[in-house]
Formats: structure tokens, C-alpha cells, sequence
């Protein structure tokens, strides 16, 4: 399988107050073309500093993050920039837009700002409202970004980051915002994105979240205690018998 | 425990802290000098005449010979209660020159005294008093050390009636009485034997001696008759009118203390945006506070507390500096007059608590909305629960601009408080320098020629010696004056019509009215030529037009007939006209060119107008003009907008306040858009992170950043340079108005200097400034969105 992320050897130390803190300790993982990964473990293991380390938005301290055969830490701010606008999508636990645009205008800015999408600007608001319909919004394009709910903006913020069909999409605690049902819908609509072919990597506290994944990654500490393989999530899956293998498997592995 | 947030605030928040700071050292800065401005301006007049010890009531200079000596009469007038006399020697152009032998340019009139002989106080450009003058040393009125670039230590030769002196200058003059740009009359000071060099010349003591008399007098109508009947006084007017010559000092003066107020407005309007800005941005904390049950005005305190630590440190910085500021100012705008400088402490520690306490009133208000959050704003300060309207005004999908130039309009779109503020700011600050620019391109245009009594000519030849000779000529001696020039010129290939414009001074009377009036006369023109703002140009030798302020002054209107005493006798006059008039501030009339006038009545002169009859072309005139300087041997020697800027005098002062509010400009648009952007990269870090996150690069970042103020002072462009055509006229028409002048003048508005480059010079400022302070949204990361509150 053809890896679109290969992560060896990081490490990432934050030093505060002269006390050297070791977030990520040689840390290595591959994540494939198409693969949907859950990144779990307690608070301050350094899940997201991994995601963040590993999407090229944080330097790290040694180590290589090679995304599609290119070493990001040899790529410049421009070409990063360029990366994280066309072949990465990116979505955070708290629904982060740009107060002074509408849902839909901050669905299609990544796309408008690319110039690798050639699209007309007429195309690109369309594409936007497909991603929109497709995802259950599409009556709440024009309004602006407090007039719609926590659900209906996480999934814009999907939309956003799918806008110019990246090769992965970045995932920080997606749900951690939502109540259950919103949860399982945004969730619902990830595993829709994975089954066309983009990867994705997300960090997740939820069992329930880590169950639609084909596979589990666990860190500790800053160290990869172990990784378990649950097989591609199709519609229909047995849902309740994944997410209970997925939480043996974490009291295993000393959670 | 609330001092433990405090800390914790002033280091997590230092950045808004610093700006806050910032704000607050400027607006102590501004309010403290402004104030000390304001306080030396509104006592600027008094103040200056009080230290000079011009405390009479009437002023009058005059010619001292054996039959008419004004102090005898003085003596002997019941209605003059004291009188004060300061000798002196009038000059010609020609008896004062400097190193490189040329003739200084001296003005209108120019006398030469001695310090043993002055009855006022006179000071130096330190506002020092000069109480002793050296032998061999001169003090020089300040304006005619810059006008002949005359420098401390420079030697002066005084050539008078055969006397000769070398004279060191000591230093620059400032003189009450003859001492403004607008009067053109200026005097010398020098030791007593170096006057006693001169004056033991028979000849000087005959022709040159003349004196300034301060009158005191508890009857002003009986004086001004009786001064009617006095033969051979030069100048005489009341002290009010001397008072009215300082008006382009304090024009300059109300100019400043309009940027004063200006800047006092702008200073405590960005303080109040930093102040709301920064309280807007703690909502979370806020919400925390409530939650956990701190009371509302626990909570407040902590806010009041912390902006009255800023504002005391602030001020106490900010009153400091105000010191230079307003000496800086000040020095500019008292020249010609010694204007305390009124930096006194107790202002300055009065200033800088008025700004701790607006500070402290803004803090107040800016929060009172803590009443009105509730704990669920904590948790929903984020994207989704805070408390905005409706923000979004463009559509992206269907705007053509880039996405730089979208947000950037769609922010200003979105806060137009906020950015209106900016636009408010920049547009007062550069209204005053385009209003400035009209007036200063009309005074050295042409458009003003026809207010001091002129017609447009090629040439005006500004010529003191013949100046000279004619008023001590006979009846005609104007005509052969201006014979002589034609003739002069014409044997150097200049052909042409010269003329010249007299003043006269006659008693007037209508009805039981009596006064003194000056009237224009040249012989040469007809009064035809002339602009009269109403009625019908005199056509006989019995009819004349009056100056607007001349008819108030005896009294009559268009189609009275007044009686002007000519060669003795009370003859009538018909008024046919109005004009509007800016010599002796719109006091005078016009005499039809037939009328016989006498010599003994001519009181001033003005240039000699050259019309050359071979028409030559521009180049041609400007060329004649450097050639006639050399014939005549006076450099003032001008075409029509060059007489006009040399009859106001004020022109240059205008242009070194319009570039000091242009400075003023650029420095307070510099310092906004500096500490507005630092304030909103703070407020918008969770935005710029977000925009990286997503693949923006720091350059569509900085021009969208740097682009909002640019619209911003676009706009503000445009609205001042429509507004500067709307205001321009009432702005500077009571300006002229108090000169004089009753007619609508007609601006004169450079399209490219008012329209092009004061808004582009300002837009640049303001872009390079924008662009500068964005550079800090560099070192903010995409990783950063995690950290967002």
C-alpha cells in the first residue's frame, strides 16, 4: 500500500521556564492512501502535538515528516502554505471561521485563495454548495457563522477542508464539541470522505469516534505504546463490537 | 487575590497593556501641549503688549521738523491725557546693504533707532528683553533677517545722508509695534553713539527724523478728529488697529490650536477604541469570573485597577515629553510675538490627571457591559456563542477582488465603526492641510492682485528710493516717476506703460460724521478698470467708490453724497461704488483719476506697474524681470502672483504651517495605524492562525492586513479633497474677510498638489505603516489555532 504520511523518529520538546518538556518521544507511523486513523490516549500524551507535528502546522524538534515522498522540514513557507491549502484539509474541535464572512463564503476561501484549483469562482461557490447539500447545510450558506449551530458549523468546517479535495484530512478532536447526535453525523460524513478515497487522522478521547477507523494508534507519554488494526468501516458495520474490541484493546494497553 | 489576576493580566496581556500605554503617553502628551498652546495663544495679543509695555491708547508716526512737531501738539491737545515718544530715522532702500554690497530689501517703511530711545521693551529671539544694544552692533527685525537671509554676527553698512557704519548684527528683533509680516514696517535698533554717529549728520536730523508716539487718551472720537487736522503724520491709527495686524499670527495661532483640539479629540477617540477593544476581548474571563460568583463590581475593579496603573505610569511618561512638544510648537507660531510658553507645572500635572481621569471614565463605561454578560458567555465565547450581528456584507462567490482584497474590504465593511474611525481621523488631518494648500496657492496667485488696488500688470516694481522721492516730490511727481521708468525701460528694449497707484489721505465728513480716509488714485488708468463688488465705476472727477469697511467707517452708502476736504475747502462727493479691499484693511476709497490731488495729502505709495506694449510671452516677462532687478538695483521686482504673495506677507508662514500639519499628519497617522493594527493582530490571532491553518501565506495575510487601512485612507482621501473644496471658501473667507476683503475670493486649487499628492503621500504613510506593524502576524502559527481561548 502507498503511504501518503510516514512519520520517523520524532521528537518534540517544548522547554518552559528552563524545564525541558518531551511531548513526542521517536515517535514513527505510516498512515496509506485512503486510510482513516484514530490517534487516542490520555490528556497530555501528546496526541495533538503529534497531529499538529505531523500535519507540518508545528515544527518538530528532530525527526522526519515525509507527506507524499517530501520531507516537510526541508519545504519552505511557501510550499508548507501551499501544501496545507491543496492537499490537506484540516478540522479542530472548536469550529474556528472568520467571524466577518458568511458559512459559505468561509467554505470556498481556501478554494478562492488556490491557484491550483482552476476552477471559475462561480465553480468553486457551487462546489461549496454541493459539499453543503451533501452534508445537510445547505440552507445555512448564507448566514453568518453565529446564526447556525455547533453541528451545522463543524460540518461546514468539514466542507471547508474538503473544498479543494485534499489528499488527507487532520482531525483534532472533531467531536469534542458536539453532543451525540451531531457527533455521529459529522463522524458519518468522515467515513463518507474516507470511503472516496481521502485519508484521514484523527485524535480522538471516544471509543465510539475511533470505531468508524480502520485503524487505532495509542500514545503515551510522547510514545507510541501500540497500534490495532480494526479493518475498513463500512455502513452497516457492527458498530457496538468495535468500539468494544477498541476499549479491550486500550485496558490492554493500560488505559 | 485580585491583585494576583492583576499581575497575572499585566504579563499574560502584555502586548494590548503596552499599546494601551502607548495611547495613553501620546494623548497626555497632545492634551498637556496643546493645552500650554492654547493657554499662550488666548492671552498671545495681551500678553505680548503687556511685557512690551504698549499699554496706549492711540499710535501715531510722523515726520520731525521745525514747523510740525507732533510732540507740541500733543502737548497741548486737552483730550490727550500722556504721551510717550521714541525718536528715529527713517531709511531708504538703498542706506542699508549687506556683505555682498546689495541693497536690503526693508520693507515698506524702516527706521533706525537707538536703545537709549526706546519707551517699550523690545526683545530678542529668545523672548529675552534687549536692554542694552553694544557700539558697532545692530538688533534686526526678525522678519528681515529672513527675508535677506541676514545671519547672527553678519556685518550691515548703513550709508546715510553721507554717514557711514559698519554695523555687527547681534541677534533678531522683536518689536509690538512694527513687527508683523502683514504692516511691512520694520525697525533697526543700534547703540546711542552709533545714533548720535548719524543724527549729527544736519542733513539727517533734517530729512530723516521722525517719530513713534504712544498716545494715552480718555477721549478716542476728539483725538481721531483732531489728528484729521495734522499735516505730515505717516501712520496714525488706534491701538485696536495695531492689534488687527497680529491677525495672520493669530490666524496661524487659531490654526494651531484647532490641530491642538484636533489632536486632543483623535488622542482620547483611540484611547476609548483601545480601552472597549481590549475589555471586549476578556468576555471569557468575564463569564469565568461570574460563574465562579465574583460579583460585578469585584469584577470591574479589577479593570479599573489595572487601566488607572496604565494611565498613571503613562501619564506621568506623556507629561514629561510633553515639554519639547509644546515648546516645539510654540516656537513656530510666536515669531514675531513673545507668547509664554505656558508650560507650567501645575498644567502639566493638571493635563496629565484630566487624562487619568477620562481614562478611568472610559474604563467605567467600556465596563458596564460586564452587567450584562452572564456566566454562559464564558463557555460560549467562542465562535459560536459571542454576541455579534449580522457581519458578513460582500459575497465571495460573486466578488471579482482577490481574496486579500475581499477581506480587507469585507472587514472594513463589517466594522464600519471601527474603520470609520480611522477614515474620521485621517480626513481631519488632512482636511487642514489641503484647506492650507488653497489658501497659500491663492496668495501666490494672481486671484488677489485686485484687492490691494491693482490692476494686473507684467511687471510691479517695488522700488524704495523712488518710493521715496515721490513723497517727498510735488503734485506730480508720480507722473514723472512713472515717465522716468517708461523711459529707463524702453532704452532697454522694454517698452511700455508704467503706472503707479497713490494712496491720499483727506478728512471725509457725512452728516455730522468727521473722519480720516485714505483714497487710491492713479492718474494713468481709468477708474473703469477696476473691480467694485456693486453700484457703477466714479466717471467724474466728483464721484467715488468706497471699500466696504471705508463706508462703515464714514458712514455712507452708495448714492450719499459725503464732502472731502480738498485744498482747504469741504467739496461734495458722490458715492457710485462699492469695492472690496485688502489695504489698510479694507479702509479706503477710490478717487477718480481727474480729481487734482495734492501732494501734501500722499501717504503711501504702491509698486510701479509695468504693461509692456511689444506683448511678450511669459519667459520673455520673467526674463525681463531678473533684468530690470539689475537696472533698478532692487530685488523686489515681481509679476502679478509674486506682488500678490509680497503684499500679504503671510504666504510663507501659511506654507510652513501647512507642512508642519502635514508632519503633524503623517506623525499621528503613523502612530494610529501602528498601534490600531498591533491592537487588532492581538485582537485577531485566532483568525490569523486559522487562515495559516488552512494554507494561507503570510503575504495574503500582511495585504489583507495592510489593505484595510489603505481603503480605509482611501476613502478618507477622497472625503477630504471634497471636502476641502466645500470648506475652503468658508474657512479662509472671514480669514480675508478680517483683512479686509468683503468679496468672495477665488480660490486657487492645484488639482495635481491637493487632489494627488498630499492623498497619495498620506495613503503611502499609511500603507507602509499598515504594512510594517502587520509584519508581527509573521510569528503567529498555524499550530496556534489549538491555543486559541
Amino acid at each position: 500500500m502507498e503511504k501518503i504520511l510516514e512519520v520517523r523518529s520524532l521528537c518534540k520538546t517544548y522547554i518552559v521556564n528552563k524545564h525541558q518538556n518531551n511531548v513526542l518521544k521517536n515517535v514513527d507511523f505510516s498512515i496509506n492512501k485512503g486510510e482513516m486513523v484514530a490517534v487516542m490516549g490520555p490528556s497530555g500524551s501528546g496526541k495533538s502535538t503529534l497531529l499538529y507535528t505531523a500535519s507540518g502546522m508545528d515544527n518538530a524538534t528532530s525527526g522526519d515528516v515525509i507527506f507524499n515522498g517530501k520531507k516537510i522540514a526541508e519545504m519552505s513557507g511557501k510550499e508548507l502554505a501551499e501544501l496545507r491549502l491543496n492537499d490537506m484539509g484540516f478540522i479542530f474541535q472548536q469550529m474556528y471561521m472568520l467571524k466577518n464572512l458568511t458559512v459559505l463564503d468561509n467554505i470556498i476561501l481556501p478554494a478562492v485563495q488556490s491557484k491550483k484549483n482552476t476552477k471559475s469562482r462561480k465553480e468553486k461557490m457551487e462546489h461549496g454548495q454541493e459539499l453543503m447539500r451533501r452534508l445537510g447545510i445547505i440552507e445555512a450558506a448564507g448566514n453568518d457563522i453565529n446564526e447556525v449551530s455547533g453541528g451545522q458549523l463543524q460540518r461546514a468546517c468539514i466542507c471547508r477542508s474538503m473544498i479543494n479535495d485534499p489528499d488527507i484530512i487532520f482531525a483534532d478532536e472533531p467531536t469534542g464539541a458536539l453532543n451525540r447526535n451531531a457527533s455521529d453525523e459529522v463522524m458519518e460524513e468522515l467515513s463518507k470522505l474516507n470511503s472516496d478515497g481521502t485519508a484521514v487522522m484523527l485524535v480522538t478521547h471516544d471509543a465510539r469516534v475511533a470505531a468508524r477507523c480502520e485503524r487505532v494508534i495509542f500514545i503515551m507519554d510522547g510514545n507510541i505504546k501500540g497500534e490495532y488494526s480494526l479493518g475498513k468501516y463500512s455502513t452497516g458495520a457492527k458498530m457496538r463490537d468495535r468500539e468494544r474490541t477498541i476499549n479491550n484493546w486500550l485496558m490492554e494497553m493500560g488505559w | 487575590m485580585f491583585f494576583r489576576i492583576l499581575r497575572k493580566d499585566m504579563k499574560r496581556k502584555r502586548t494590548s497593556n503596552v499599546i494601551i500605554m502607548i495611547f495613553v503617553i501620546i494623548a497626555t502628551m497632545f492634551v498637556s501641549s496643546s493645552v500650554h498652546n492654547i493657554i499662550s495663544v488666548l492671552s498671545g495679543i495681551d500678553g505680548f503688549f503687556d511685557k512690551a509695555g504698549l499699554d496706549c491708547d492711540y499710535i501715531a508716526i510722523a515726520r520731525i521738523n521745525g514747523e510740525d512737531d507732533l510732540s507740541e501738539t500733543l502737548k497741548n491737545s486737552e483730550c490727550v491725557t500722556d504721551f510717550k515718544e521714541e525718536n528715529m530715522l527713517i531709511c531708504k532702500n538703498s542706506d542699508i546693504s549687506g556683505d555682498n554690497e546689495e541693497a536690503c530689501k526693508i520693507g515698506d517703511n524702516c527706521f533706525i533707532m537707538s536703545i537709549g530711545n526706546t519707551k517699550l521693551n523690545y526683545f530678542d529671539k529668545n523672548n529675552d528683553r534687549i536692554s542694552d544694544v553694544r557700539e558697532g552692533e545692530v538688533y534686526v527685525h526678525v522678519n528681515l533677517m529672513d527675508k535677506n537671509d541676514i545671519k547672527e554676527g553678519d556685518i550691515l553698512h548703513v550709508n546715510m545722508e553721507g554717514t557711514q557704519l559698519d554695523l555687527k548684527v547681534a541677534g533678531a528683533l522683536k518689536d509690538a509695534l512694527l513687527g508683523t509680516a502683514f504692516l511691512q514696517d520694520y525697525r533697526f535698533i543700534i547703540s546711542d553713539a552709533d545714533y548720535q554717529k548719524l543724527i549729527s549728520s544736519p542733513e539727517t536730523s533734517e530729512k530723516r527724523l521722525c517719530g513713534a508716539y504712544y498716545v494715552y487718551t480718555d477721549n478716542m472720537t476728539d483725538l481721531k478728529d483732531q489728528f484729521t487736522e495734522i499735516q505730515g503724520v505717516m501712520f496714525d491709527a488706534p491701538i485696536s488697529t495695531i492689534r488687527i495686524c497680529y491677525v495672520m499670527n493669530m490666524i496661524v495661532a487659531a490654526v494651531f490650536l484647532i490641530v491642538s483640539v484636533g489632536l486632543i479629540l483623535v488622542s482620547f477617540a483611540v484611547l476609548r477604541f483601545a480601552i472597549a477593544s481590549t475589555i471586549s476581548e476578556e468576555i471569557r474571563e468575564i463569564g469565568v469570573m461570574k460563574a465562579v460568583g465574583v460579583p460585578d463590581g469585584a469584577i470591574r475593579r479589577i479593570y479599573i485597577v489595572k487601566y488607572f496603573a496604565i494611565a498613571i505610569v503613562g501619564a506621568v511618561i506623556g507629561a514629561v515629553a510633553s515639554v519639547p512638544l509644546g515648546s516645539m510648537l510654540m516656537n513656530i507660531i510666536s515669531k514675531e510675538m513673545v507668547l509664554d510658553s505656558g508650560n507650567s507645572l501645575l498644567t502639566t500635572v493638571f493635563c496629565a490627571l484630566g487624562v487619568v481621569g477620562v481614562i478611568l471614565l472610559f474604563c467605567y463605561s467600556c465596563t458596564r457591559k460586564v452587567r450584562k454578560l452572564s456566566p454562559i458567555d464564558a463557555v460560549r465565547s467562542g465562535q459560536t456563542g459571542e454576541r455579534f450581528g449580522k457581519k458578513s456584507i460582500l459575497s465571495l462567490g460573486k466578488s471579482r477582488l482577490g481574496t486579500s482584497g475581499f477581506l480587507a474590504a469585507n472587514d472594513c465593511l463589517s466594522a464600519p465603526k471601527q474603520f470609520g474611525l480611522i477614515i474620521a481621523i485621517i480626513t481631519l488631518c488632512l482636511l487642514p492641510v489641503m484647506i492650507l494648500s488653497n489658501a497659500f496657492n491663492t496668495l501666490c496667485s494672481e486671484k488677489l492682485v485686485h484687492l490691494f488696488g491693482t490692476t494686473i500688470s507684467d511687471v510691479y516694481i517695488v522700488d524704495n528710493n523712488r518710493t521715496v522721492d515721490i513723497m517727498g516730490g510735488d503734485d506730480d511727481a508720480d507722473v514723472a516717476m512713472t515717465k522716468e521708468i517708461e523711459d529707463i525701460l524702453a532704452e532697454n528694449d522694454m517698452p511700455g506703460d508704467c503706472h503707479v497707484e497713490m494712496f491720499y489721505k483727506y478728512p471725509i465728513r457725512f452728516k455730522d460724521k468727521k473722519s480720516v480716509l485714505s483714497f487710491l488714485q492713479c492718474k494713468e488708468t481709468d477708474t473703469s478698470d477696476y473691480e467694485y463688488t456693486e453700484g457703477v465705476p466714479p466717471a467724474n472727477e466728483n464721484e467715488i467708490a468706497l471699500a466696504h469697511n471705508g463706508a462703515k467707517i464714514v458712514g455712507a452708502e452708495i448714492g450719499d453724497t459725503v464732502e472731502i476736504e480738498i485744498d482747504g475747502e469741504y467739496r461734495p462727493f458722490l458715492v457710485t461704488a462699492y469695492f472690496s479691499s485688502l489695504n489698510h484693511l479694507g479702509e479706503v476709497g477710490r478717487f477718480h483719476q481727474d480729481l487734482h490731488t495734492s501732494h501734501k495729502n500722499r501717504s503711501f505709495t504702491m509698486a510701479f506697474q509695468v504693461n509692456f506694449s511689444d506683448d511678450p510671452s511669459e519667459n520673455e516677462i520673467s526674463e525681463r524681470i531678473d533684468r530690470i532687478k539689475d537696472i533698478f538695483g532692487c530685488d523686489t521686482v515681481f509679476d502679478a502672483a509674486g506682488y500678490s504673495k509680497d503684499c500679504t506677507g503671510v504666504a510663507d508662514i501659511v506654507k510652513v504651517v501647512k507642512y508642519l500639519i502635514l508632519l503633524i499628519t503623517f506623525v499621528v497617522t503613523v502612530l494610529i495605524i501602528v498601534l490600531m493594527e498591533r491592537s487588532f493582530v492581538s485582537k485577531e490571532k485566532s483568525e490569523i492562525a486559522l487562515m495559516k491553518a488552512v494554507g494561507f501565506r503570510n503575504n495574503t495575510i500582511i495585504a489583507k492586513h495592510t489593505l484595510r487601512f489603505v481603503i480605509a485612507s482611501v476613502i478618507a482621501a477622497v472625503l477630504a479633497a471634497l471636502l476641502c473644496l466645500l470648506l475652503t471658501g468658508p474657512v479662509i473667507d472671514p480669514i480675508f474677510s478680517i483683512m479686509g476683503s468683503s468679496a468672495h475670493v477665488e480660490y486657487v486649487v492645484e488639482p495635481l498638489e491637493v487632489f494627488v499628492v498630499y492623498p497619495l503621500a498620506v495613503i503611502v504613510v499609511t500603507a507602509v505603516s499598515a504594512f510594517v506593524s502587520s509584519l508581527s502576524t509573521v510569528s503567529i502559527t498555524a499550530s496556534q489555532t489549538a491555543d486559541i481561548d
